[in-house]
């Protein structure tokens, strides 16, 4: 047994002999890298796109691989080394043209971001411009606003003067009405026939003028206006007897010239009587008719002048009543008197008449020999009186 | 007699080709430390640091190489730094990429926020002439 056991173990240590004697040395550690290299994705990629340096690569692998299993290991270590630099340099050129793409894409993608970022760029400028013409348009909506409230201020003030340059030259119209008004009234001698008024309305336009002369044109107007009233009714007031007493003046005027025309009327003795209110101026015209008896109506020529000269008298003083009165003395029939005297009357009527005095304006009487001025047989009795009626 | 000659000579020209190689790789080692400086300089963005330290350290066991008259050893170091060098080149041309863009996309980021910004703003704006256009209408 104990021989057996013997003779196992010998041949054991035998059979380990052997083996020790054919077993490689241990693998370099480059070869381990390569050969781990090669085990990767890399290592294909490199075989499809870098054919050259891979084969060059394989090539030392398989120069390294046998230097090692002829125990080489400089020689192996040398080769593994440099198929390691070629794999490297075959996967560095790989990376290359992959960055090289990368780069390229990568310019294009800037080239087009630019491109896109410029278009934004140029779209801010735009907004931005047109938020500053905005602003440009709000600043000067605000100006024109400024400048519109400024100038409708100075409208507003110009109007305002306008207004009371409108209104003062208003009350100076006032005033001058007013001035008029009085200045009629004036015409009327109001300052005598309606004193108190006229003194109020005096009062008034003068109180008027003051307040325009203190630029208070509404005060002026309506003073003024109120002395245009006084002054007006100043007016009304003395108009009446502004008149009566220009008539009157008139009148004696009038009567004064018709005093001194019959006095220069030829052949005649002019007379006045005053019955009551009524002055009478009498003009007897004597020894007027023919003497013989039927011819006692008809004038006596020579006495056609004085007749004239009154009928002159009678038509330039047109608005006197003309009485026309016949006489008759004595020496006319008593019965006939009344008769005679109002034909002579008439007679003399109708000659004013023909000489265009109005018949209207005359009365016709006859007298007979009521009224003799005479003897009474005397021919100058024989007479015609013409009176004209005057105040 | 004559074999001796033939030992001499043949050890001599031995000994002058093995001093031309030492020449000549140092040479190779010179250029190649120059190389690895320049693209120390290029890398400005730092990116090679681990593959330059590499160099470096291949660089340094070249030259003991070189000085242990170990010339296969040295060419296999120069080797490796040449392809080495050509992978840093890439490298810093990657790196270089990467960062442009990455710039790029960073601009791209900060345009869209702008953009953001900006249509904000130009929403606002609008809002605001309505609300003036409104105003003007009364």
């Amino acid at each position: 047994m104990k021989k057996r056991n013997t003779t196992t173990f010998a041949v054991l240590a035998a059979t380990a002999l052997v083996f020790s004697a054919c077993a490689h040395a241990p693998k370099p550690q480059e070869l381990i890298d390569l050969e781990a290299m090669r085990s990767t994705k890399d290592y294909e990629a490199a075989k499809e796109k870098q054919p050259e340096l891979s084969q060059a690569s394989d090539s030392a692998h398989k120069k390294a691989f046998t230097a090692w299993e002829d125990e080489e290991l400089d020689i192996s270590k040398h080769y593994a080394q440099l198929a390691t630099i070629k794999l490297r340099t075959a996967l560095t050129l790989i990376s290359q043209v992959q960055t090289n793409q990368r780069v390229v894409s990568a310019r294009k993608e800037f080239a087009t971001l630019q491109a896109e970022h410029g278009r934004l760029i140029a779209k801010i400028g735009e907004a931005d411009e047109q938020i500053k013409l905005h602003g440009q348009l709000t600043a000067a909506r605000k100006a024109a606003a400024v400048k519109e409230a400024a100038f409708k201020a100075k409208l507003t003030e110009a109007q305002q003067k306008q207004e009371q340059q409108k209104a003062l030259a208003a009350a100076q119209k006032s005033i001058g009405d007013a001035n008029l008004a009085l200045k009629m009234a004036d015409t009327v001698d109001a300052s005598k026939n309606a004193k108190v008024v006229y003194q109020s309305a005096v009062m008034l336009l003068t109180r008027a003028q003051a307040a325009l002369e203190a630029g208070n044109a509404s005060e002026a107007s309506t003073t003024a206006m109120l002395a245009k009233g006084k002054a007006k009714a100043a007016h009304e007031a003395a108009r009446p007897k502004f008149l009566s007493a220009k008539k009157d003046s008139a009148r004696q005027v009038r009567n004064q010239a018709l005093q001194k025309a019959a006095a220069g009327i030829p052949g005649v003795t002019v007379k006045f009587k005053t019955v009551g209110q009524t002055q009478q101026l009498i003009i007897p015209v004597l020894n007027l008719f023919k003497r013989r008896r039927k011819q006692q109506t008809e004038i006596r020529d020579e006495k056609m002048v004085t007749l004239n000269a009154i009928g002159a008298v009678l038509n330039k003083f047109t608005e006197y009543p003309v009485v026309v009165t016949g006489h008759a003395s004595h020496r006319v029939r008593s019965r006939q008197r009344y008769a005679i005297s109002q034909t002579r009357a008439q007679v003399v009527a109708n000659h004013f008449v023909s000489m265009g005095v109005k018949l209207k304006r005359m009365v016709v009487a006859g007298r007979g020999a009521e009224v003799l001025m005479a003897s009474r047989r005397s021919r100058d009795n024989d007479r015609v009186e013409i009176t004209l009626l005057f105040h | 007699m004559r074999k001796l000659f033939v030992v001499i000579g043949l050890s001599l020209c031995c000994a002058g080709s093995a001093r031309a190689d030492v020449a000549d790789l140092q040479q190779t080692l010179s250029d190649l430390r120059s190389q690895a400086g320049d693209k120390e300089k290029m890398d400005v963005l730092g990116a090679t640091k681990v593959e330059l330290s590499q160099i470096s350290g291949w660089l340094n066991d070249a030259t003991n190489a070189v000085k242990l008259e170990a010339g296969k050893k040295a060419r296999r170091f120069f080797n490796l730094v040449r392809v080495q060098i050509k992978l840093v080149d890439q490298l810093v041309t990657l790196s270089k990429l990467q960062q442009r863009a990455k710039q790029l996309e960073d601009n791209i980021s900060g345009l869209k926020q702008q953009m953001a910004s900006a249509k904000g703003q130009l929403e606002d704006k609008r809002v605001q002439i309505k609300v003036l256009n409104s105003a003007k209408g009364k």
